[in-house]
């Protein structure tokens, strides 16, 4: 494929609780080499999760993804062609990942790197030099945005990262892309979806990770969380309003099973 | 139409935390008639400030804002009319100030509410007061500033405050409150780490801006929770300051403990 989606980003202020929860819960390798001072970069061998600090004036929450692509200098001509109103910024140099930023024609952000590119470092690098093979275990899955056009901002996925129609059920709404592995999933953002809870800003509304076994996998959260309280997942539902969000993040999921890490980020569970 | 900007909301992990600081740095009241569960509300006389408890899968930060209105059904028809996209939602009774929700053509989300609405409740029903702290602006980055302020105008008869300027900045006022619209381009986090569009800073106006600087740093040794995060501290940092001293309100930047930024100014 033209482009791997292989790069997640989160914003938290316990970035690292929450490096030590995806590492523990879900089996993914950090990298020795990081440097103790900047985020924390947890991976399954081709996805990597960025887990950034959270700073002045940014939200806290699943924050953007991240393309390797063959060539940045192909994707700026069929954004520039296509889609002139997206933009791309070039990015500073010590990002593990990125080497470029951009947005799609609602605003989301996207990084860019390329797949030989001098800024993949971390993780990204290890990933690259196939010197960290995938732990055959859990495996992120998807990445899904609530967005106020998605059919346009699908269209422009697929102009501009040959990023291809993944198979879901037809039941579920939205665009769901695929580049092969990782499914980009556009939903609609549309008020009326929040009726009876708290409305949520249009922009990255939860990730999907694929378990080798469910039901093993439930048992292995509980365990943890009673060893460490600290690495205990946020509980959806319980009062009408949690129940009611619950039931919307079922809704969307493509997942069995959706949980919270501890900051509440939602998370699609599968072992399909 | 008589509107008025008297609502910001903030969702925070540290809620409580934070309904102490504005109480601590800027005076603001909290109202504490609502039970100790839900969110806090703090307020000037004149805006509240909501802040809630982050619940899983909301996002943290300086979330959105609220207009109340004198004659709810006219805002309707008025949106209707002109701008039918934006939709609107009833909310769940236990709200303190929105009775309705909507959002202007790029999404970014309001509330909507009226004086006599029954769910109206707390610090939006403390009535009036003075005091020399009080919120004075807040600012929104958004990837069609004409358009949204054309909204806000049409629908609330907010009132434009400047010519547009090259940087695309609209400013419009309830004749208290300025809503700045700013306009949210990829290129201007060049040198720093990329905000989303949607609700960048908060404003004050205060009696002295030393008098509040000497009191952030009395505030945080009293009592190191109240310590802010730092602004400005290293190259990325820096680039971020200037990027929100290019709104024309504020002069001196700094964040809450959470880190939502602030901008006061005499």
């Amino acid at each position: 494929m033209f482009a791997q989606l292989n790069h997640m980003a989160v914003i938290s202020h316990q970035y690292p609780l929450l490096e030590k929860f995806y590492r523990s819960v879900f089996k993914f390798k950090n990298n020795a080499r990081n440097d103790g001072e900047g985020s924390a970069v947890v991976g399954d061998g081709y996805v990597g999760l960025n887990i950034l600090p959270r700073r002045d004036g940014y939200v806290g929450g699943f924050d953007h993804f991240g393309l390797a692509v063959d060539s940045i200098d192909t994707v700026l001509e069929r954004m520039k062609k296509a889609h002139p109103n997206t933009k791309m910024v070039k990015r500073p140099s010590y990002r593990p990942f990125a080497a470029y930023s951009g947005n799609d024609p609602d605003g989301n952000v996207f990084d860019l790197a390329e797949k030989t590119g001098k800024n993949l470092k971390d993780v990204y690098a290890q990933q690259h030099e196939k010197g960290w093979g995938e732990n055959g275990e859990c495996q992120f899955w998807r990445f899904a945005i609530r967005t106020m056009n998605p059919e346009l901002c699908a269209q422009f996925y697929a102009d501009v990262f040959e990023l291809q129609p993944a198979n879901v059920p037809e039941d579920k709404e939205g665009y769901h892309l695929t580049d092969g592995r990782v499914t980009l999933s556009l939903m609609p953002w549309s008020i009326e979806g929040f009726e009876g809870m708290s409305i949520k800003r249009s922009g990255p509304d939860h990730i999907g990770i694929r378990v080798p076994d469910l039901d093993a996998f439930k048992k292995e959260v509980t365990r943890i969380a009673e060893k460490n309280s600290y690495l205990a997942p946020t509980p959806l539902g319980g009062s009408p309003e949690a129940t009611t969000r619950k039931e919307l993040l079922a809704k969307c999921a493509l997942g069995k099973y959706q949980m919270g890490d501890p900051d509440g980020n939602w998370i699609d569970i599968t072992d399909e | 139409m008589a509107a008025r900007i008297n609502h910001l909301a903030i969702s925070s992990t540290e809620y409580a935390l934070e309904g102490k600081f504005y109480e601590r740095i800027f005076g603001l009241r909290q109202n504490t008639i609502r039970g100790a569960g839900f969110a806090i509300t703090v307020g000037d006389g004149y805006m509240g400030i909501n802040i809630n408890p982050r619940s899983a899968g909301r996002q943290a930060g300086f979330d959105h804002y609220g207009i109340q209105v004198d004659d709810v059904e006219d805002t309707l028809e008025r949106m209707r009319q002109k701008y039918p996209e934006c939709r609107t939602l009833k909310r769940p009774s236990n709200r303190p100030f929105a009775g309705l929700s909507t959002h202007d053509p790029d999404g970014n989300l309001f509330d909507l509410s009226q004086s006599n609405m029954e769910n109206r409740g707390g610090i939006y029903e403390d009535g009036e007061w003075d005091q020399p702290r009080t919120v004075s602006h807040f600012a929104l980055r958004t990837m069609n500033p004409e358009r949204v302020a054309q909204f806000y105008m049409d629908v609330f008869d907010l009132k434009l405050l400047n010519e547009p300027t090259a940087d695309g900045y609209r400013n419009l006022s309830d004749g208290r409150i300025t809503m700045v619209l700013m306009p949210w381009i990829i290129d201007d986090f060049a040198d720093t780490g990329i905000c989303r569009p949607g609700p960048d800073h908060i404003g004050f106006k205060v009696e002295s801006v030393d008098a509040v600087k000497e009191e952030l740093e009395f505030a945080a040794r009293q009592n190191p929770y109240f310590r802010t995060m730092p602004v400005g501290v290293n190259p990325e940092g820096e680039a971020r300051q200037k990027l929100m001293q290019k709104c024309p309100f504020g002069h001196f930047q700094f964040a809450d403990p959470d880190g939502v930024l602030l901008d006061i100014s005499e």
